[in-house]
Order: structure tokens, then sequence, then C-alpha cells
């Protein structure tokens, strides 16, 4: 019987057993919640590298945003609820190519806090860059309604560099305010877009007014999206009125001679029209006309809200920032 | 002996020559491959390896010059350089290597980086020697090579070369252990020693000894019945060799002074003191911490997240990775029954695991509390680099027992193996799959190892052959090359990788100068500030760690704006003097005004005299008057790290404050006799000085004290001398070393 036992006993003798033994230990005696926060610490260089990658300081690196996709990911665990760690999260799948991943995070950052412009803003340029025009047009519509206040009661919102390199003498706090209106101004652009996709002139001109009214910047672009679309309901008076507006605010603005000239013949002024033509040869002859604006700018990236460092501090004293 | 047989010894030795230089020399070779962009066409390098490298450049500089640097002259207003010193093992002489590769004319960067390689392949080697003297198989050691090989050690040489060089005598410390508790040779004994020698003067050799102490409590606890056996025959080679013996022992007692003779000043009423150590805590030594969550601040957890390990993500310079085909033999090794040596190595590696966690588990918090040196080093995640081989010995122990256990199995056995291997590897596949974004790699040494396996299972793999070798070798260098891809990828064409440039022998001979540059004329790296200047600092920097104690009063408690101007020439003159207290119940804001005003009356620190005023006789200069070049009245002598000499004739008696910090075992000659040196104007040198001609020496400790330094210097290279010609002996005398002659231990 005692044989037998000691049998049994050696049977379970396996490096399994150890490993099992091991896992219980480190379950038991690892303050794991430490661990974390020591290892989010130790990581930090990672969020600073996204940081500077946002701001423009510093290229994009594959490895960078994957390293930092890690924190943040890592992060959720304990934040779960944190709207600017998915905005985070996001940030980074967006940078790696997957935009519905991205699409994902930024939704939940929405739903953890509606009321913030810039993550209306990066779902809305998702869709943009997807072609998804109707579905962007319900989030960009949030997002112009969102209050700009809001957004930047973040105090870590990174905006790039080189909006800084333009307002050396500016304060921060303005540079914040100019870098979110002209964010401002690149949603209604795309809802002018999306609504100029599906067709839907009425909502074109409607949006372009409440752009002019409320946008700080771009003002002859909405004018001029007035005016189409107004020519194209067939109001040619209004269209010529906006287009006029247009060019007066910005006599460089190609597109909009066009329109007017025939919005002008339309209202029974061929004379203004061949005027306009032959203003705008003059223009184009010297090289001074552009069509700026129109149309989707390539260039714009999301926005990342860098998670807020806190401090945690254990009863034996121990604290860490991260 | 006919010449037949000559040839037949001549081509077997040939054989066997060209057989292990490509067994040993296509991994190395691979191996170099791995990271060579990161020493061609620029050296990279990160963080704290900048330091150590840009110190060593300075350190060797001075030392082909046949000085020892005690102090720098150049940093912080003056310190002493002993810590610094500590970081690079200034004994080692594999360090000097670096010297003897420059005196062929090779540059500072590759001769660094030389001497680095060729040390670790050195740790390599006996990491090599150590598995053979414990495994029976060969393949098993072959295999623990290119596990170490190919493990993130060598990240570390670019990283913080502390480790690796912790690493590489540790690893020959314990070979000689384990070769000396089998043989009990004065060979095996003098390389015990002469590791033991290298490890004292490691930087930190704090984290040996807790391996070893843990190795030790383990042993004894798992091996109890033959401690009596193991025990009798070292005192039987003892009394055999008792003046040799006696020799090893004075050796390690000479290794062991300089970090005592260091260790022993920092008791010394704290004239010297560790900035960010200090806080507010009660500390009876400078490196001590004042409490336990000073000693556990900022991020030391090392490789908790095992995600790192199978991801295609951190692949930065100081995370670890071992091939990822230990992974797989742990797991095959699930089936292994534990013998009472996987029980050391695997409770040893968990031990030093569960410290190196820190304040995240109590066991830490136990060694603190109870064992003194644990109070001075920090840094716990440079555990790993210990216990990371100790773990890699279990590993290989589970696959000698894979190897054996198929040789030895019956027909139904074996299928049971092959059915084993198959759960496993599937079953590690589809973990692989889960993971997701995994290195790619990782997926092929899976179906590699399992073929492998399966191949061995079934006997068409032999044991002993160079198939085996070539299999094993292949499934350990697959993963690692992959994640050295990325790494080399990643750090391309980045220039705060690249290695700081580095003084040359000329630029690095101290020069002196009487004023220091201020803070916006310093363009020294950031990176190795503190770290073996050449040139004068503006003194105000962070100091790397240590700097005097009132050098950090100065500068904490007045206003550095206020005393620039004043701290930036080197000496003043001065024709009155203020005795005042010698503790910190002074009123800095009145000195610094004074300073500032550049009144003529210098602060002298003297607890008898405190109060008193005392006017040097003659005439009064309105103003104190700073020394800015050399004239008639004062000129500068000779210069070095450790001296400085001077000439003067002044019409009348003088106070001279030299703005170089004081620290008492600075030494004060006036032509040639000793004279007084006081602590003036709060943190520097202060004497006074008759009226006519004098030479003036200050000197840093006696001329004994960098004598002792150089000795050892040579005296460890002769150790290494005298252990290298035993080895050579061996190999040629009749009984060899062939571990297959080894006494069972």
């Amino acid at each position: 019987m005692k044989k037998t036992f000691l049998e049994i006993l050696r049977s379970f003798r396996l490096s399994l057993l150890l490993y099992v033994l091991t896992a219980v230990l480190l379950f038991k005696v690892v303050d794991h919640l430490r661990v974390d926060l020591k290892t989010f610490d130790y990581l930090q260089d990672r969020v600073d590298y996204l940081n500077d990658f946002a701001a423009g300081k510093r290229p994009f690196s594959p490895y960078g945003v994957k390293e930092a996709l890690r924190y943040y990911e890592h992060l959720l665990k304990y934040f779960p609820n944190t709207p600017t760690i998915h905005n985070a999260v996001g940030f980074c799948y967006y940078h790696l190519g997957k935009h519905d991943k991205a699409l994902k995070f930024y939704k939940n950052a929405i739903a953890l806090d509606k009321e913030v412009f810039g993550f209306y803003y990066n779902v809305g340029l998702i869709y943009i860059r997807q072609g998804k025009f109707a579905d962007a047009i319900p989030v960009l519509r949030q997002a112009v309604a969102a209050n700009p206040g809001r957004t930047l009661l973040y105090p870590d919102l990174v905006f790039p560099l080189n909006e800084a390199v333009d307002n050396t003498q500016s304060q921060e706090g303005d540079l914040r305010m100019k870098f979110i209106s002209r964010a401002y101004v690149q949603c209604y652009k795309w809802l002018l877009l999306c609504y100029e996709k599906t067709g839907d002139n009425k909502r074109v001109r409607d949006t372009a007014m409440a752009a002019v009214s409320s946008a700080q910047e771009g003002k002859a672009l909405f004018y001029y999206y007035a005016g189409v679309a107004d020519f194209l309901l067939e109001n040619y008076e209004e269209a010529a009125q906006f287009l006029k507006e247009c060019l007066e605010m910005d006599y460089s603005f190609q597109p909009a001679y066009a329109y007017l000239a025939q919005a002008l013949e339309k209202i029974g002024r061929p004379e203004a029209a061949a005027n306009l033509i032959t203003q705008q040869k003059e223009l184009e002859h010297l090289g001074l006309l552009s069509s700026a604006g129109v149309g989707l700018d390539r260039k714009t990236e999301p926005m990342l809200f860098f998670y807020p460092p806190r401090r945690v501090i254990f009863p034996d004293g121990a604290g860490f920032l991260f | 002996m006919n010449s037949e047989n000559l040839s037949f010894m001549k081509n077997a030795w040939l054989k066997k020559f060209f057989g292990n230089f490509l067994l040993f020399g296509v991994p190395v070779g691979l191996w170099v491959f791995s990271f060579h962009s990161f020493i061609y066409p620029k050296l990279k390098m990160f963080a704290d390896a900048q330091c150590f490298y840009y110190f060593t450049n300075t350190y060797l500089n001075h030392i082909a010059r046949g000085v020892y640097p005690l102090w720098s002259p150049f940093t912080s207003w003056g310190r002493p350089e002993g810590m610094i010193v500590r970081s690079i093992g200034e004994c080692n002489p594999f360090l000097y290597l670096v010297l003897l590769l420059r005196m062929i004319g090779i540059s500072f960067p590759l001769a660094y980086i030389f001497y680095l390689l060729i040390y670790l392949l050195v740790g390599f080697a006996g990491f090599y020697l150590l598995s053979r003297r414990l495994f029976r198989h060969k393949a098993v050691a072959y295999f623990m090579f290119n596990m170490i090989l190919f493990s993130s050690m060598v990240k570390n040489v670019f990283n913080d070369t502390d480790v690796a060089l912790m690493f590489i005598c540790s690893v020959w410390f314990f070979y000689f252990l384990v070769a000396f508790t089998q043989e009990r040779n004065k060979f095996h004994f003098l390389g015990l020693t002469f590791s033991s020698m290298i490890i004292a003067t490691t930087y930190l050799p704090f984290y040996f000894l807790t391996t070893f102490l843990v190795f030790l409590a383990g042993f004894l606890l798992i091996y109890g019945g033959d401690i009596k056996r193991v025990g009798i025959g070292y005192w039987e080679f003892v009394g055999k060799n008792k003046l040799f013996t006696f020799f090893c022992m004075v050796a390690v007692g000479l290794s062991l002074l300089p970090g005592l003779i260091w260790y022993a000043e920092g008791f010394r009423t704290a004239e010297y003191t560790i900035n960010w150590r200090g806080g507010q805590g009660e500390k009876k030594h400078l490196a001590q911490f004042s409490s336990y969550q000073t000693m556990n601040m900022g991020g030391m957890i090392g490789p908790h997240d095992l995600t790192i390990f199978f991801s295609n993500q951190d692949v930065v310079a100081e995370s670890f990775h071992v091939p990822m085909f230990a992974m797989v033999i742990l797991l095959m090794g699930m089936i292994v029954p534990v013998s009472r040596r996987m029980l050391l190595l695997f409770g040893t590696s968990l031990m030093l695991f569960l410290i190196s966690l820190g304040d995240a588990t109590p066991v830490h918090r136990f060694f603190y509390d109870h064992v003194f040196y644990f109070r001075i080093f920090r840094n716990l995640q440079f555990m790993l680099y210990l216990y990371l081989p100790i773990g890699m010995l279990f590993v290989g122990e589970q696959m000698e027992y894979l190897l054996d256990a198929s040789a030895r199995a019956t027909l139904k056995q074996k299928a049971g193996m092959i059915a084993w291997t198959a759960v496993v590897h599937l079953g590690f596949l589809a973990f692989l799959v889960w993971m997701g974004d995994v290195f790619v790699s990782s997926f092929a040494v899976v179906i590699f190892s399992f073929v492998f396996f399966v191949l061995y299972f079934l006997g068409r793999i032999s044991r002993t052959g160079t198939v085996i070798l070539a299999a094993l070798f292949v499934l350990t260098a697959l993963h690692p090359q992959e994640i050295m891809f990325h790494m080399r990828k990643k750090f391309n064409d980045v220039p705060q990788a690249y290695a700081v440039p580095v003084p040359s022998r000329e630029e690095t001979a101290p020069k002196f100068s009487f004023s220091r540059p201020l803070r916006s004329e310093y363009r020294l790296h950031n990176i190795t500030r503190g770290y073996g200047e050449v040139e004068d600092a503006p003194g105000f920097e962070y100091g790397r760690y240590l700097r005097t104690k009132w050098s950090v009063f100065f500068q904490n408690k007045f206003n550095s704006n206020a005393i620039e101007d004043y701290i930036r020439h080197k000496f003043w003159l001065y024709d009155a003097v203020e005795f005042i207290r010698e503790d910190e119940q002074i009123d800095p804001a009145r000195i610094q005004s004074s300073l500032q005003a550049k009144n003529n009356l210098a602060f002298v620190a003297s607890q008898a005299d405190a109060g008193n005023v005392m006017q040097m006789e003659g005439a009064v200069s309105p103003r104190a008057v700073p020394i800015v070049e050399n004239n008639d009245a004062f000129s500068i002598v000779r210069f070095d790290l450790n001296f400085i000499r001077f000439r003067t004739n002044f019409p009348k008696e003088k106070f001279l404050v030299y703005n170089d910090s004081y620290q008492s075992r600075w030494q004060a000659f006036v032509n040639n006799r000793p004279a007084r040196l006081w602590r003036a104007n709060v943190a520097f040198k202060g004497l006074r000085l008759p009226a006519g001609e004098n030479v003036v020496l200050l000197r840093f400790h006696h001329p004994a004290r960098m004598a002792l330094h150089l000795f050892l210097i040579v005296f460890f290279a002769g150790v290494l001398a005298y252990l290298v010609w035993s080895a050579v002996c061996r190999t040629r005398g009749p009984s060899g070393s062939d571990p297959d002659r080894r006494d069972a231990a």
C-alpha cells in the first residue's frame, strides 16, 4: 500500500506540477496592479513617441506606434471608461492602417464622452477616407454641433507643431483654440462634401450657411458651396449673391468664377458675366488663381489626446506616475 | 612514432579543428551579423551604454599616461571619481584589450566594441563549458550555447553594458565552482579565485552575491546529504595546498580593497551624497536609500509581460528575449520528472525572479529588512541576466531528459511521445494564432520543432551526430534573427542612437583653465555629462549620482544665477576671512550676497572660531580679486586630475580660495611643508599663503593610493596570465580537461 502511494506520488513529480505550483505562487504573491503600474512607468517613452509623432516632431515609425498601442491597450484594462485612452488606441490603429479597428475605439470614446468634438472628427475622417459619405454625415453633424470648449477642456490635446511654429508669439491657449477652429472648418468641409456626394443640394446650402455664421475661417469656401448649391437648385439670384461674396473674400478662388458667370447669365446680366470671364482669364494668366480647399484634403490627420499623467499612491507611500 | 601516425594525428587534429570551427563559427558569425548595423557604418548605443563607452575612453586615456583618476576636477566643481570607475570594472584585464588594440592603430569605437564582443563570447564559452560539465550530451551543451548566444544578452551590450559584464564573470564563477567540486585541482581553484576577483571589482557585486546566496541556500536544502562529502573534499584540497590557498585568499582580499575602501569612505560623516537617493529618511551610508519607496522608484519590472516574448511589437533595446524554441522545450518538458538538480535550478531562478520584482512581492522586502546590502542597490531588473541563464540550464535538463527518454523507450512509449509532441506543437500553434501579430518565425520554429522531435523519436536523427547539432542551431537561431531584423530596422538611421564622439588622448590630457563655462556655454552631450569630462563643466549639472556633500549644499541653498559669476572663476584672493560654523546652520543669503558683491571676505568653516573675523596683514583691496591667467604673482606649474601645483608671489599675505570641492582627503603643501587646508566659501578649498614666493601643492590622497590601484590592475592581469598558462599546461598534460573524464559530483 505504502509503495503504491509512493508510486502515485512519484508519478506526479512532473515539471507540469512545478509549473502549476509556480503559477499559483505568482498569482498569490505578486501584487499585479503594482507590477502593471511599474510597467506603465517603464514604458512611458512609448507615449512620448506617440505624442511627438502626433505633434509632427518625429517621423512615423510602425514600431513606435505598435509599442504605444501595446501601452494604451494595456492601460485600458485599468481605465476602461477613459475616453482619451480609447481615442489613443484608435489613433494607433488608424496609423497602422487598421481603420475598422480604429473606428471601433473612436466610437467607444464617443460613447464615453458625447460632447468631445475631436472624437467625432476622428470618426468622420475615417468615413471620409473610406468614401462612406452617408455614414459620415450624422457623425460630422454631431461634430460641428459639439462645443469646442469641451474639447479644449482636455488639457493634453496634442496639436501639430507646425501650428506653433506659425505663431511663435501666440500663447498656447490661443494656438489650441486656433487648431480646434481649423478642425471645425475641416468638419464643415467634409460635411459639405458628403452632402455634395449624396446629391443633397439643399443640405449643402443650409450647412454652408451655418458654417459661414459659425466658422472663423474658410468663409469664402462656404459661400462658394452655398452658391453652387443654390445654382444647382436653380436659385440663380441667391447663387450669384453667395458667389460674389465668395470672390469678395477671396478673389483667387478659381472655381467660383465659372459658376458666378453662369448665374449672372441666367439672371440676365451677360455683360457682367463676360467681364467676369475676362477678369478670370487675366488672373489665371498671372497665376493668381487656385482651387485650394475644394474636395478632400489628403494631409488631414486624426487628433490625439495625450492621456493625462496620473499618480497612484499606494498605502505604503510608493507612488507611480504614468 | 612513425610518419604515418603523425600524419594521422595531424589530420585528426585538423578535422577536429574545422569541425569545431564550423560548429561554433557559424552561430557566432550569424550572431555578429544579427547586430552588424549597430557597429557598421557607425557605432550605435543606447541609454547607459553611452556613458560607459564615453567614460571607458577617458579612463583608458588617463591610464595610458600613467594616471589613475581618483578625482574629477571638471565636473560638479570637482568630485571623487571612485564610484564611476567602479562602473566599468577597472581591474578587469579584458578592458585593457582596448588599449592594446588602440596601440595597433584601431580606433576607439571599434576597439571598444571588439573588447565587449570578445568578452561576451568568453562568457558564452563559459556557459558552454558549464553546460558540458552539467549535461552528458554534447548536443544539449551546444543547445545551451546557442540559447545564450541568441538571447537578448547582446542587446544589453548596446543598452546597459554593466549587465553583460556581470553575467560573464558570474558564469565563469559557476563553471569553476562546478569544475572544482568535481575535480578539486589547482587550476579550477585559481579560476574560482580569478572570477571572484572580477566579481568583487564589478560596479555592484550584489546581484551576483544574491544569486550565489540563493543558489547556496537551495543547494543546502536540496543536497543536504551531500554537504559533508563536498565539504571534506574542499578541506582536503586546502590541506594539501596551503600556500596556494593562502595566495588565492590574499588575491581575493586584494580585489575587495577598492570596493571596501569606497564603501568605508561612504561612512565618513557623509562627505559625499548621492542626490536623489537622499530624501528625508535616516541614512547610515551614502549609498543607502532613505526609504524603501525611494529604492523601488521608477519602472523596474523586467519581462513580466510575456506578450512581448511572442508579439511582433516591442523590439526596443532593453526588452528581453530568448529563443522561442525554449518555450517549446518547456512545454514538451511538462511530462519530464523533476530531478533534484532541476529543482535547484528552477527554484534559484524563480527566487531571483521574485526578488527582481521589488516591492511587487513581499520577498524583496524581507531581504531588504534583514540583509544589509539589500539597502544599497536597486535596478533589480538586472537580476534577469543572472536568473535567465539558470533558467536556461533548467530547459537544458528537460531537453536532456527528452533526448534520453526516447533512447530507452519502447515502441508504444515512442508512439506516446510522438502523440505528446503533436499535442504540444498543435496547441502552441493555436496559441500563436490566438495571440495574433506574432513573429512569423515563431510559426516556423514550432513547425520545424515538430519535425525535429518526430524524426528524433523515430530514430532518424542520432543523439550524437552533426545533424542534431545543425537542427538545434537552426531551431534556436531562427526566431531571434527576426527580432534582430526588426531591431536593426527600427534603429536604422536614428541619429539619437549613434555613439557620442569621444575625445582623443591629446584632448583627454587635463588642461587647466582659470574659468569654467557658464551654463549657457556648456555644450557636452547631455547623456555623458558627469562621465569622464575632459573639460570644465559649469558645475551645476546633476552630477550623475555623486557629489561632495558641501557642493550639493552650495548648489541647493544658493541661487545659481547669483553665484554663477563667482563660481566661474576658480581662484579668488582675499585679505580677510570670516569664520563660520562647520554645520549647516549658516546664513546662505548673507554669504551669497557677499560672494555676489565680490566682497573681500572669504568664509571659512571653523566651529571653534565661528563668528570671528581675521584680517591678513598689509594693505587691503576693496574687492576680492579673481585670478584669470598666469602672471608674475600666480602661475600654474602643473595640473592633473589628482593634484595641482602652482607658484605664488604676493607682496603680502593672502587667503586663496580654490573653487574646487573641499574633501578632507585633500592635502596641502606650501614649499613642501604640510599646510592646513580649509573648507572655504561653503564648499571649496582655501589656504593661507604667506607673502613672497611659494610653491603650493594640493593633492587628493597620498600617491600610494594611486599606486595601489595601478598595482591591482597589473596584479589582475598577472593572475589571468597565470590562469591561461595553467589552462594551456592542462590541455598539453596527460589528464587534459575532457569533461567526460571528470569525477561525478
